[in-house]
């Protein structure tokens, strides 16, 4: 007995003890994702006022979203006495050449002086005349006959004197270019002769003196980033740079990244988890598709992503129009580097393509590659991908390995082949079950199985990112150190270690404890809330994910063939409430299939199912489901409403919010029963093989995307079923004629803009029928210290690191 | 006569392995295949394109052809090439595997420096103050959860104490240490900063992992000393005046031990399939993790190379428990 008490008391301590440590500490507000980019960093103090920027004159094919970004950096020009309200009151109007060189005078605390070089055109009592004259004393300006002080300014003559004005080092930098290297579609051709120096520079991680710019193309936001350096430089951007030019990026130091998951390989196209996508990122450096934060492309490798617009794309057809063939070519940039020296070039995408295409390769060949015939390469620095089969995407694909270093291991000369080619590959058929491979087909399996499982380029690859591998101590932590050769130059900070901890209590107790300067994956959102309350110098961010969170409905089942009982289920879950109580909010509710982000989601076609349980009741009294008093479920013919509900069984979160939503149901009279299953029966055997019992709700996800088409989703030929040996992922067993042709024609389409009118009506059809009720899309957590500058995650698939040779730290 | 025992015995437990192996072979075939995990979140892989995969893996097979391949191979050494980390699955595994014998190494040898020792004292001095505290701390420790009382550790001793104080708690060691004011990666510093690093990366993980074994075999200790100390040739010795000491450590530990030593050789297996949770949450490079994510992700044969080390590591020691019975223990003879 004694024991036993003492047993007791010992842990009423501890538990005690316990909670009064957790719940000391601060509050701290957390960060929204547009707030990233630049953070409070007390040296300057907060700008008292707020303004009411006026963002009417933004010219109209440009995009609003990133001009309001730049808000805080006109606050902290105020704050710094820099600038006067009325100087940004209205952000969007172009500055003036002069009231340019008037901000760079202030900016850089040059002493005014009134006489000197004389311009033509500014008289003594212009406005700006002192500062003109002191920036051409300071070689900001050269000194020519006239000057222009009152027209507009143009980016690529900001460029100039932003890096006259930066100094020494900018200058010298600029001198070193002869060719442009600015990751935006416009960042090459487009660029002036004059100032390809020093727009480069202005883009350079050291500098980071502008930013890039997006394009709206009517609603549709352009696919590309540019910098558009021929239009007017606007008052906001103007902002930027100033204050760029007072703060400039810090090089040095290291950064620790916590992941509760360590990749496997570093062999890029063998896995696809996302800890490994983290990392692979900084060592491939976005030789494929790179989403920036605001969803859009840039080229890296390349002088320009191919489009048909700029002829790099061409699209055969006969004379009635149908597609025939087409053809993508690619234009490298000269003078790129492998991490070892070696110079990329277009043979080595030729290599990269015949190795991953191999049937021998062990990736997952999607239908893509039967569609691609051949690449050919034109010269060193050009190649041209044949296509078979009309893709949207063509011109994203280009993979890049370095031919040399696995040739020269192997000794072996891998050619080109084509796998349509008899005497190469017969493929095993049904007739065949063997097929035919050639001696030289099994001379490249060898090879390309020998390169597969090469321990090195497992470990540690040679590639062109901005880092490569220092150290891999395996389980513990993965340590990069900067490659020298990376095109857009070194990065900025001087290694980046990503520690792997599994626990996510150890992950969150490693970011308190200081152990770690940010984390990307593992931490839940009641752990990110934790922390926010315990510290206020890391901070969690949570961007709204792709992961669309939803609930399939068996329509060919009698009772969910109605569209009232579908509806009457939907407007019966109260998401606006789950949202709050399990995510204070944050994670947003969906309204339908694709992500408010993409651009084909239309909040006026999409249709709207508020949490309302009248309506629900009158669905299904129309519905002929009547109120039983008694037992509280409706019934018709003598049945009750009854709905086997089921989702993965040991997730937590799910099994909650189903809870929930059986509540909610059983408030509007329908019985919700739950069945849930582990994960894998759950997705390869009920839902691969639509295994319903009656009418079922299954929740679950998917991953919506930019290129989503939303085709296996929704097509009828995508019905599971045993005659189709279960193929498809269309486990609603919904059917409608138009949405079939809608997705079969964006399945063969070759303009955006066609797509993204057809996936509008795809998700107005969808969301009208209710095959499946949308929920929410996921969080994406992470956490990062506050001082840490440029982090931008995207909210798609692609890494949160696409960026990170922009990274630095500004410490008070 | 002990010889045929010992190679009866060694007979008997390779049999159990094959069965282990194949029954194991069976369960992670049945669970799924690699491709699960991919297919499950995304909506754009086909079913032709995952049947292509499978062919091209070798899964298409059925179960006991893959099964037949795979120990023809295993016998020769060869555990096949890990499906998602693409390297030898043997290879994988023994690069682990000494990270995990160095902790459970260091935690056998604190448990034994400590619970023998606290053990005997506690039996001699019975009923004593000490005595009473240590019994509550014993019961205490094998009630408490290992996760909660590591957490609860990481927390008083990492996470808490100001700058400076904090004891490392995850990994085997930084990737950076401090030499006289210079940060300096650890594979570059000198050997003592290595080694005190090292030391300081395994406070926390031992002490959490031994905590259990740890009060278990101090009661274990103590009730195998009492049940001695009772016995007529203890008495004996006391009554022909031996000196206290020399009857507990000649007469009474010796015959102590016995039971000791078989817990404390089978305490070994059990601490490398415990390793797992330890191993997690103090993020340690062990071969536990390995196991666990290989299972998850149905990388079959990274998971039966580990399973088969596993088992093999179980039999060994229960092997080792039965024939130390005959060398420490004179009234056990073989037939």
């Amino acid at each position: 007995m004694k024991r036993i008490k003492l047993l007791l008391a010992s842990f009423v301590v501890m538990s005690l003890s316990l909670s009064v440590l957790a719940g000391c500490g601060q509050r701290a507000q957390p960060i929204e994702r547009d707030d990233l980019t630049v953070h409070a960093r007390g040296r300057i103090p907060e700008y008292p006022g707020t303004i009411d920027f006026d963002w009417s004159e933004l010219p109209d094919e440009q995009d609003p979203e990133f001009f309001e970004w730049s808000e805080k950096f006109m606050y902290r020009l105020l704050s710094l006495n820099l600038v006067s309200e009325d100087d940004v009151k209205v952000p969007s109007r172009a500055i003036s050449r002069g009231e340019f060189i008037d901000w760079i005078v202030r900016a850089k605390e040059y002493e005014l002086i009134s006489s000197g070089h004389s311009f033509n055109d500014v008289p003594r009592g212009h406005i700006y005349h002192d500062a003109i004259i002191t920036a051409v004393e300071h070689g900001v300006v050269e000194a020519d006959a006239s000057f222009d002080p009152d027209e507009d300014l143009i980016r690529s003559d900001a460029a100039i004197w932003l890096v006259n004005a930066a100094g020494e080092k900018a200058i010298e930098k600029a001198a070193n270019f002869d060719e442009p290297l600015i990751p935006a579609q416009d960042g090459y051709y487009e660029v002036p002769d004059e100032a390809i120096g020093a727009l480069t520079v202005c883009y350079w991680n050291d500098f980071q003196l502008m930013y890039y710019r997006w394009r709206m193309l009517g609603d549709i936001k352009s696919d590309f980033r540019y910098i558009m350096p021929n239009d007017p430089m606007l008052v906001a951007e103007a902002a930027h740079s100033a204050y760029m030019l007072i703060y400039p990026p810090v090089r040095g130091e290291s950064l620790t990244i916590g992941q509760s998951q360590e990749p496997k390989t570093l062999f890029s196209g063998l896995d696809q988890m996302s800890a490994m996508s983290q990392i692979t990122e900084l060592l491939y450096g976005g030789i494929g598709v790179s989403y920036d934060e605001q969803w859009a492309i840039h080229p890296v490798m390349v002088k320009r992503i191919p489009t048909q617009e700029n002829g790099l794309w061409v699209v055969n057809e006969d004379e009635n129009g149908e597609f025939q063939n087409m053809h993508v070519t690619f234009e490298l940039r000269q003078g790129l580097k492998w991490a070892d020296g070696a110079p990329i070039t277009a043979d080595d995408f030729l290599f990269s393509r015949y190795l991953s295409a191999h049937p021998a390769f062990p990736n997952i060949k999607t239908e893509v590659n039967l569609w691609q015939d051949e690449v050919e390469k034109i010269d060193d620095y050009t190649f041209r991908h044949h296509w078979n089969t009309p893709y949207l995407f063509a011109n994203l694909l280009a993979g890049c390995m370095p031919r040399h270093y696995f040739e020269e291991k192997y000794d072996y000369h891998l050619e080109p082949y084509s796998l349509h080619d008899p005497n190469y590959y017969i493929p095993p058929s049904e007739e065949n079950p063997d097929g035919f491979k050639s001696e030289r087909f099994l001379a490249d399996e060898a090879f390309i199985l020998k390169a597969a499982n090469d321990e090195r380029y497992n470990t540690n690859p040679l590639h062109a990112g901005p880092y490569k591998v220092r150290r891999w101590e395996e389980g513990q932590s993965i340590i990069l150190e900067p490659n020298e050769h990376f095109i857009f130059g070194r990065p900025l900070l001087d290694s980046v270690t990503f520690r792997t901890i599994e626990s996510t209590d150890t992950l969150l107790a490693s970011v308190m404890a200081c152990n770690l300067d940010m984390t990307l994956t593992g931490l839940t959102y009641d752990q990110a809330v934790q922390l926010q309350r315990r510290t206020d110098i890391k901070v969690p961010v949570f961007t709204p994910s792709l992961t669309w969170e939803h609930i399939d409905l068996n329509v060919d089942d009698p009772v969910l063939s109605d569209l009232r009982v579908r509806r009457a289920l939907l407007h019966a879950i109260d998401r606006e409430s789950i949202s709050i109580e399990f995510f204070d909010g944050k994670q947003p509710t969906a309204h339908a299939w694709l992500p408010p982000r993409h651009p084909a989601y239309d909040e006026e076609t999409v249709h709207r199912y508020e949490y309302d349980l009248e309506k629900a009741a009158e669905l299904l009294d129309e519905a002929g489901w009547i109120l039983n008093e008694r037992t509280g479920i409706r019934e018709k013919d003598g049945q009750p409403l009854e709905i086997t509900f089921m989702t993965t069984a040991g997730n937590r979160q799910r099994e909650e919010v189903q809870a929930v939503i059986i509540s909610n149901w059983r408030d509007a009279g329908i019985r919700g029963e739950s069945r849930n299953e582990d994960a894998t029966s759950f997705f390869t055997t009920t839902l691969r093989e639509r295994r319903f019992d009656g009418p079922t709700a299954t929740m679950y996800a998917w991953i919506m995307g930019p290129t989503s088409n939303m085709y296996t989703m929704s097509h009828s030929s995508m019905i599971p079923t045993r005659e189709n040996n279960f193929s498809g992922q269309n486990y609603t067993g919904f059917k409608n004629a138009e949405v079939d042709e809608l997705t079969e024609t964006i399945l063969r389409s070759m303009s955006h803009a066609e797509n993204y009118e057809n996936l509008k009506r795809v998700q107005e059809i969808m969301t009208y029928e209710l095959p499946s009720l949308p929920l929410f899309y996921r969080l994406d957590i992470s956490t990062i210290h506050r001082d840490l500058v440029n982090y931008k995650p995207s909210g798609t698939l692609a890494a949160t690191t696409w960026n990170l040779h922009w990274w630095y730290w500004d410490r008070e | 006569m002990l010889w045929i025992y010992i190679l009866k015995q060694i007979i008997q437990r390779i049999f159990l392995l094959i069965i282990i192996s194949f029954v194991a072979f069976m369960l992670l075939g049945s669970m799924g295949d690699p491709l699960d995990v991919l297919v499950s979140m995304n909506p754009q892989i086909t079913d032709r394109e995952i049947d292509e995969y499978r062919r091209q893996q070798g899964l298409d097979r059925p179960m006991y052809i893959r099964y037949f391949y795979w120990a023809r191979d295993a016998v020769q050494g060869d555990f096949g090439i890990s499906i998602s980390y693409r390297r030898p699955a043997a290879e994988l595994m023994f690069g682990r595997i000494p990270n995990t014998i160095y902790m459970q190494a260091i935690i056998l040898f604190f448990i034994i420096t400590v619970s023998i020792p606290l053990g005997i004292f506690s039996a001699i001095h019975q009923y004593s103050k000490t005595d009473y505290f240590l019994t509550f701390v014993a019961f205490a420790g094998s009630a408490m959860p290992t996760f909660w009382f590591a957490l609860l550790l990481i927390l008083a001793f990492g996470v808490l104490p100001p700058e400076g104080y904090r004891l490392p708690f995850t990994g085997m060691y930084s990737d950076n240490l401090t030499v006289a004011g210079r940060t300096v990666a650890y594979h570059e510093a000198p050997l003592y900063a290595r080694f005190l690093n090292r030391l300081q990366h395994l406070i926390l993980p031992v002490l959490s992992a031994a905590l259990i074994s740890l009060t278990g075999l101090i009661r274990q200790t103590r009730s195998a000393m009492l049940e001695v100390v009772r016995q007529d040739y203890v008495r004996t010795a006391r009554a022909k005046g031996m000196p206290e000491r020399k009857i507990i450590y000649k007469h009474a530990l010796r015959n102590a031990m016995i039971p000791i030593a078989t817990i404390l050789i089978q305490t070994v297996p059990i601490l490398f399939a415990g390793s797992l949770v330890i191993e997690q949450l103090f993020g340690w490079p062990g071969v536990g993790k390995l196991i666990f994510d290989a299972v998850m992700s149905n990388d079959y044969n990274l998971a039966m190379a580990s399973i088969i080390f596993m088992s093999s590591l179980t039999v060994l020691f229960t092997l080792i428990a039965d024939i130390s019975y005959a060398f420490l223990d004179p009234r056990i003879t073989y037939r």
